[in-house]
């Protein structure tokens, strides 16, 4: 399959200021070194509690965030990436001239721009993403204008298309957003997103504040969406019966790392990495005679100021061995594209 | 068998009278709890789940106005209404016979108390008098093993408080500070132990924690901690793991199944998961638009769903390898709502009657009760 994105070793730190003089005293690691390939026309789903850096690696990787460290490759020939891949090794000095052209990372001004209309995100709460003094057609037409895309009457009737497609009816273009129900607003900002035809979408949190009927209605239209629009979906969210239903892949991240990626059916049937089993296990299922006495994860998530050495999960591992604490875990392929980072998992899969 | 109800709600009617038109938010809401039982009410948002578990306490803000049915708790081998009571005795229940427990846990608890002060004054509203009592009895154990014999100015004092709660002197002496010492230690040593019972670590260091610098699995946790301060005969939780990760809910959720079992409460479940509520409860009670159109135990309710919108609520669950279903349309305004039954403008099956008449809440099968002409609602 062609990768659209592919990201290298992507690390993004928010500063800690402190003193009389503001300086640095630490940094929070919200993302500390995340590789992955998100691959066209595919949904990833991005998994973890809150606080594990699924947010903040979503907006790095549209470059709403300057990172770090590493790479955003976006919409790279192949043969390109392996030739990344080898320079890499032998000679990082010479990537500057890839880098300056495919690298998101190291994108400015009005290259900037131009991915702007490319890649879209779509917001976790719509009462605060849009605002309440502009009108439905003013919210949505504000891609376009800023891209400059189109003139008046186009522009209107780019609108009203969208709009449609959403859901929603042209007498609804001179109404605030207050005059909406949640749903509708969740509706209006992906018309937002959508109406200047982007390739990448990032989806963050989308159906967490609407209600379990509503939800439905809206992860259906993104799947619809996504299909007419050949769509390559983020998607951002806590609840994993929504990533369940609506991704290709999943990733789980914990602490700003991601610990197991595979092809969802797979990774709901058979999750490897002693988190992700917790995390699964403590869905509850909507279904009373599938109730479990089943003993909960314990602790809580450590801060990522000061995240624990080796494996950043091993303080609350029910596998931990001695390597847990020393070493950290690299992502390793243990068959079906199935990725997971953790030493327990690696040595019975060698064996 | 007949099973003891613990709380009856009858026919309650709840409007707020705002300035766009009164708001119909309950309409007849019909609610059973059971000694010792933990009970689910789910619903969407603004179905009046919420609003029911305020109205149970009479703490209905202005401009609600309770308009009529009753609230029958049982205690003590009587039975009250509690909107016949006046504010003094309502007082002495809440937080004592019915605690309830936020969905918010850091905008319940005060930023500027710590952890055990605010524990302790569950205590000391409560149940001061039976502190007194163990703190004179502990006194008198140390100094009978001394030797001594007599009283001293420390037990009289206390015993001034026991007898006299009210007067002007114990008021007075229980402003000091130094007077009561043992008495303080006594409701800390308390403190702790209802902390430990949460499942808290280290519930020594926590008690004296502000709530700042707990997370918000703990926050929780000492919110419930407080709920249960007094052993209460009914605990409601108001979307209790609404806010939190999944695994710390599947930890709260523990929590709140152990401890059912060790305080026997009944438990009053809030929430518009349907995953939690097959998860935690024995029965569940579905809720739309201001009434309650569904109350079965959760097993049959799963497998036997009867009213139309408890159907589509099961059907909305996303499962893999399925095309989501929805509920076409949406929450009804309740300023004006539907006449007859209010969800026949959603419903696939309505029909001339539904429009009209309001169904009743009946029982069709062995304790299954719904409100739908289907099922003979109109009898």
């Amino acid at each position: 399959m062609n990768s659209l994105l592919n990201i290298r070793g992507l690390k993004k730190y928010y500063p800690i200021l402190g003193g009389v003089l503001k300086r640095k005293v630490a940094d929070v690691k919200a993302v500390d070194g995340v590789s992955f390939n998100i691959e066209k026309g595919e949904c990833l789903g991005l998994v973890g509690e809150s606080g594990c850096g699924k947010t903040t690696l979503g907006k790095t990787i549209i470059r709403l965030f300057v990172p770090n460290e590493g790479s955003i490759y976006y919409d790279t020939p192949t043969n390109v990436l392996e030739e990344v891949e080898r320079l890499e090794k032998k000679d990082p000095r010479s990537l500057k001239r890839i880098r300056k052209e495919y690298d998101l990372a190291t994108f400015r001004g009005r290259k900037l721009k131009q991915l702007r209309r490319k890649v879209q995100i779509v917001y976790q709460d719509p009462t605060t993403s849009l605002d309440p003094r502009i009108l439905v057609k003013d919210i949505v037409a504000e891609p376009i204008v800023a891209q400059g895309l189109a003139g008046g009457v186009e522009t209107k009737e780019m609108v009203i298309n969208m709009l449609e497609k959403v859901g929603l009816t042209s007498k609804q273009l001179y109404r605030y957003p207050h005059e909406f129900s949640g749903g509708q607003r969740q509706r209006i900002a992906v018309a937002r997103a959508l109406v200047i035809r982007p390739e990448f979408v990032v989806l963050d949190e989308p159906t967490s504040s609407v209600d379990v009927s509503v939800r439905a209605q809206l992860l259906n239209l993104l799947k619809d969406l996504a299909r007419e629009f050949g769509l390559t979906y983020m998607f951002v969210s806590h609840d994993l019966s929504v990533v369940e239903v609506i991704s290709n892949r999943v990733a789980v991240m914990y602490l700003g790392k991601i610990v197991e990626i595979a092809v969802t059916e797979e990774l709901f049937k058979k999750p490897l990495h002693p988190y992700a089993q917790a995390l699964f296990a403590s869905i509850p299922i909507p279904d009373p005679t599938k109730r479990k006495e089943r003993p909960p994860l314990t602790g809580e998530v450590p801060s990522p100021v000061n995240p624990p050495s080796g494996c950043r999960f091993h303080p609350r591992c029910p596998l931990a061995i001695d390597v847990c604490r020393k070493e950290e875990p690299q992502l390793i392929d243990v068959g079906h594209e199935h990725l997971v980072a953790c030493h327990v998992v690696a040595s019975n899969f060698i064996k | 068998m007949i099973e003891e109800n613990i709380l009856d709600i009858n026919d309650l009617v709840l409007n707020f009278y705002t300035y766009d038109g009164v708001v119909k938010a309950l309409d007849g809401v019909n609610l059973h709890i059971r000694d010792g039982e933990i009970l689910g009410l789910v619903g969407e948002t603004g179905c009046g789940k919420s609003v029911t578990s305020f109205a149970t306490l009479v703490l209905i803000p202005s401009p609600g106005k309770i308009e009529g049915g009753r609230i029958l708790f049982k205690f003590q081998d009587k039975t009250v209404d509690f909107l016949k009571q006046d504010d003094a005795f309502l007082r002495t229940m809440r937080g004592n016979n019915v605690s309830m427990v936020f969905q918010e846990p850091r905008a319940y608890l005060n930023p500027v108390y710590t952890v055990s002060n605010q524990i302790s004054e569950v205590l000391l509203n409560h149940r001061k008098g039976e502190f007194l009592k163990m703190t004179l009895e502990a006194i008198r154990q140390e100094r009978k093993k001394k030797g001594l014999k007599g009283s001293t100015f420390e037990m009289n004092l206390y015993m001034r408080m026991l007898k006299n709660p009210n007067s002007l002197s114990s008021r007075v002496i229980s402003k000091i500070p130094r007077s009561q010492r043992r008495f303080k230690q006594e409701v800390q040593r308390e403190t702790v132990k209802i902390l430990k019972d949460m499942e808290i670590p280290d519930p020594e260091r926590v008690a004296k924690m502000y709530p700042h610098e707990l997370s918000g699995g703990m926050a929780q946790r000492v919110v419930i901690a407080m709920a249960l301060a007094c052993n209460p005969k009914l605990l409601i939780a108001d979307e209790p793991t609404t806010n939190l990760d999944v695994t710390v809910q599947a930890q709260i959720l523990n929590l709140i199944k152990i401890l059912q079992k060790k305080f026997k409460s009944a438990i009053l479940y809030i929430t518009h998961d349907l995953g939690v509520v097959a998860e935690i409860s024995d029965r569940v009670a579905v809720m739309y638009a201001g009434s309650v159109v569904e109350l079965a135990e959760v097993h049959e309710l799963f497998k036997k769903p009867l009213h139309p919108y408890t159907r589509g609520l099961l059907e909305s669950i996303p499962q893999p390898g399925k095309p989501l279903k929805s509920i076409p349309g949406t929450v009804p305004n309740l300023i004006n709502p539907p006449s007859g039954c209010r969800f026949h403008p959603r419903c696939p099956y309505a029909m001339d009657i539904c429009r009209k008449v309001k169904p009743a809440f009946i029982d069709v099968t062995k304790n299954h009760f719904t409100a739908c002409h289907l099922f003979g609602g109109s009898k």
